[in-house]
């Protein structure tokens, strides 16, 4: 215990990897401890006659379902959108369907922009280098030209759009409406540590050749060669703090069950939007009776979940809408931007999916009762399978105090360390802009030739996108860490995941979370350098 | 009622076997096969399930007796299949498993052009981006907004 290491990261996912890339390429020595195993890529589900059957079970989105070693169950009774996750070097990357759209330049500004909110106090053109900084390691496949963003240059070739996103980019040709290539961190040539993609398809069981940039395949593999110190099966229960309330490390269980402790210079925590808040406010002493970082009681509040609808369109023809990296094919960015005509603020995104598989389809189908069962059993799932085309709204979600992360008063995981518990309720400018954008949704299948068209939402399995839990900002009585990620209220402390968002935007967060990340660790390097 | 204790007996067995075929028949149009209930008790056995669905359908043949005020024994099983109640009870029970294990048999996702046995390594080609059909997307100019 007598070593001081430089930099200490606790969690090995999107954030807490490109830390760790960014910071191996300096004299500094790093060591990151994960909860989670380093994925097998040679034993994933797509390897697998049965490949479908494991994301009912160890590879469900959902920890409470999963039930694995590394994961920590969540309360989210109080919630409709259940948290998912998954615990392993790479995080929830490994799961990810690789959907990277940058944010757009006024998610930064929605306070100046549309009177709601916070601003962030970066912009988007001080972030727009680290998004660069990040296609060192991530491959992002997209096109050039695209008018929903400023400028982004250098893309991998797009995946491509398959029958279902031609037929879907044609209707939405005849409204007139945005669409564009996704962007996707899938390399659809070779890239660094990387191989092609194949189109495999169920990008969200692991990609088992290696062609999507889940963290464990685009940061780790650098961060390694450079020395980086990985310990896995490690689960932090607390930040350390000297008599002057700066971190000094952490307090964590290793794989065995005993109790150690680390010492660090700074750390830095990357446990997304859930796990980090749990970490600060188990953080408990005299000088942190409310926790680290919480002394203005905003940790865990703000909680922000992206609600998602699903939005379906069944066509005449096969569409081959089973094939195909799942979740990247086209997506539009046309309501992003408020329109004060439409009755709420900010927006949403539509994003073509493909599959789900033949057994996730035909589950569905058994979900939303629409599977008949006797002779017209086979006609119904005929008519359906491969024949539907599939658009998903991503809401931004906007912060509320009252949706929040807190400690759970009983549960407690395996180490007995509490469990996050999740409060969570729509806020009525999300479910005006969710049913406006069912609305959207449903003409443009219908423009594209859907005979017929249906809609859930918000959809409870979705609960990815974790933001806002310990939001940044310039002044320390309305934010937890300033705009490099250090906690107000503890030096040497930075957080490094989507906690730090101040508000949401309504795309995937992955690529935001990696450039705050990379822009984090270029901070930390000068302040270790001064 | 009483006498269920145990999750089943060989008539019970014989009523689900029949119900797991009717809930998925044959189908004389594609040659699709009917849910066999022997591969489908292996499959639920397999994970462990299938006492607990045994069990379940047990209680629904209590309610029948309630319902009908006789013993099962003394009731016709095609009764039992064409009850819509229970059957519809019945279906809430196995549906979700019954699709899992029927979905997953060869000659299904063959017909519905699954890869089999898997994805990897064998991927699929897919029909790429057609460059014209953005150009009238592009021409409209920015949509974001400046700030």
């Amino acid at each position: 215990m007598s070593e001081i290491w430089d930099v200490l990261i606790v969690g090995a996912g999107a954030g807490g990897s490109a830390v760790a890339a960014y910071l191996s390429d300096f004299d500094i020595n790093v060591i990151c401890l994960e909860q989670g195993d380093f994925p097998n890529i040679n034993n994933l589900p797509s390897t697998k006659s049965n490949w479908e059957t494991f994301r009912w079970s160890e590879f469900n989105p959902n920890p409470n379902v999963r039930k694995l070693k590394e994961d920590y169950p969540i309360n989210c009774d109080e919630s409709p959108i259940a948290v998912a996750n998954y615990n392993a070097v790479g995080g929830s990357t490994v799961l990810f369907s690789g959907h990277y759209p940058r944010f757009h330049p006024s998610d930064f500004k929605v306070k100046s922009v549309d009177g709601i909110a916070e601003d962030w106090p970066i912009s988007y053109a001080e972030l727009a280098p680290f998004y660069e900084l990040n296609r060192k390691f991530t491959a992002v496949a997209g096109l050039e030209g695209d008018p929903a963003y400023p400028e982004i240059k250098n893309l991998l070739p797009p995946v491509p759009i398959g029958k279902m996103g031609e037929k879907l980019a044609k209707g939405f040709n005849s409204m007139n409406w945005h669409w564009w290539p996704a962007y996707s961190a899938i390399a659809t040539r070779k890239f660094g540590d990387h191989a092609p993609c194949i189109n495999l398809g169920p990008c969200n069981l692991g990609c088992p050749q290696g062609a999507k940039s889940s963290a464990d395949v685009s940061h780790w593999p650098h961060a390694l060669r450079n020395k980086v110190q990985l310990q896995t099966g490690c689960r932090v229960s607390q930040v350390l703090v000297n008599e002057f309330n700066q971190a000094i490390g952490v307090k964590y269980f290793d794989r065995s069950g005993k109790e150690r402790e680390i010492r660090s210079l700074f750390t830095v925590l990357a446990c997304n939007g859930v796990g980090t808040p749990r970490i600060l406010l188990n953080s408990k002493s005299d000088l942190n009776p409310k926790g680290i970082g919480n002394s203005n009681d905003l940790v865990g509040r703000n909680l922000m979940l992206h609600p998602l609808a699903y939005v379906e369109g069944i066509f005449e023809e096969n569409l081959d809408s089973h094939l195909g990296p799942q979740g990247c094919s086209i997506a539009s960015h046309e309501f992003v931007e408020s329109s004060p005509a439409r009755g709420f603020v900010r927006g949403f995104t539509m994003q073509a999916l493909r599959g789900p598989s033949l057994s996730e389809a035909t589950r569905s189908y058994q979900l939303q009762k629409i599977l008949e069962w006797g002779n017209n059993h086979h006609e119904s799932v005929r008519k359906r399978y491969s024949r539907t085309a599939h658009l998903s709204i991503i809401v931004e979600d906007l912060p509320e105090l009252s949706n929040r992360v807190e400690l759970d008063p009983i549960l407690k995981d395996s180490n007995g360390i509490p469990a996050p518990k999740v409060t969570y309720k729509l806020g009525e400018n999300t479910k005006r802009c969710m049913a406006f954008g069912i609305n959207k949704a449903r003409e443009v299948l219908i423009a594209s030739g859907a005979h017929t068209t249906s809609a859930f939402g918000p959809v409870r399995e979705t609960g990815w996108h974790l933001m806002g839990t310990a939001c940044m900002g310039d002044n320390p009585a309305t934010s937890v860490t300033d705009k490099w990620g250090e906690v107000h209220d503890c030096e040497n402390l930075f957080i490094a995941d989507s906690s730090v968002f101040v508000t949401s935007s309504s795309v995937n967060p992955t690529a935001t979370i990696q450039a705050l990340a990379l822009r984090t660790a270029a901070r930390i390097n000068e302040r270790f350098r001064s | 009622m009483g006498g269920y204790e145990k999750p089943a007996n060989h008539q019970h067995l014989a009523a689900i076997e029949l119900l797991v075929e009717s809930l998925i028949p044959f189908d004389s149009e594609t040659g699709l096969p009917s849910a066999e209930f022997m591969d489908f008790s292996k499959f639920l056995d397999a994970k462990g399930e299938l006492e607990e669905y045994l069990l379940e359908f047990g209680k629904l043949i209590e309610k029948l007796e309630l319902k009908l005020g006789v013993k099962f024994s003394q009731i016709s099983v095609d009764l039992f299949i064409y009850d819509k109640d229970l059957k519809k009870g019945l279906t809430n029970i196995l549906g979700m498993r019954l699709v899992d294990y029927y979905y997953q048999i060869p000659q299904v996702r063959a017909y519905y052009a699954q890869n089999i046995p898997a994805p990897f390594p064998q991927g699929n080609t897919l029909l790429a981006l057609d460059y014209e059909l953005l150009e009238g997307v592009h021409s409209r100019g920015p949509i974001y907004r400046k700030v």
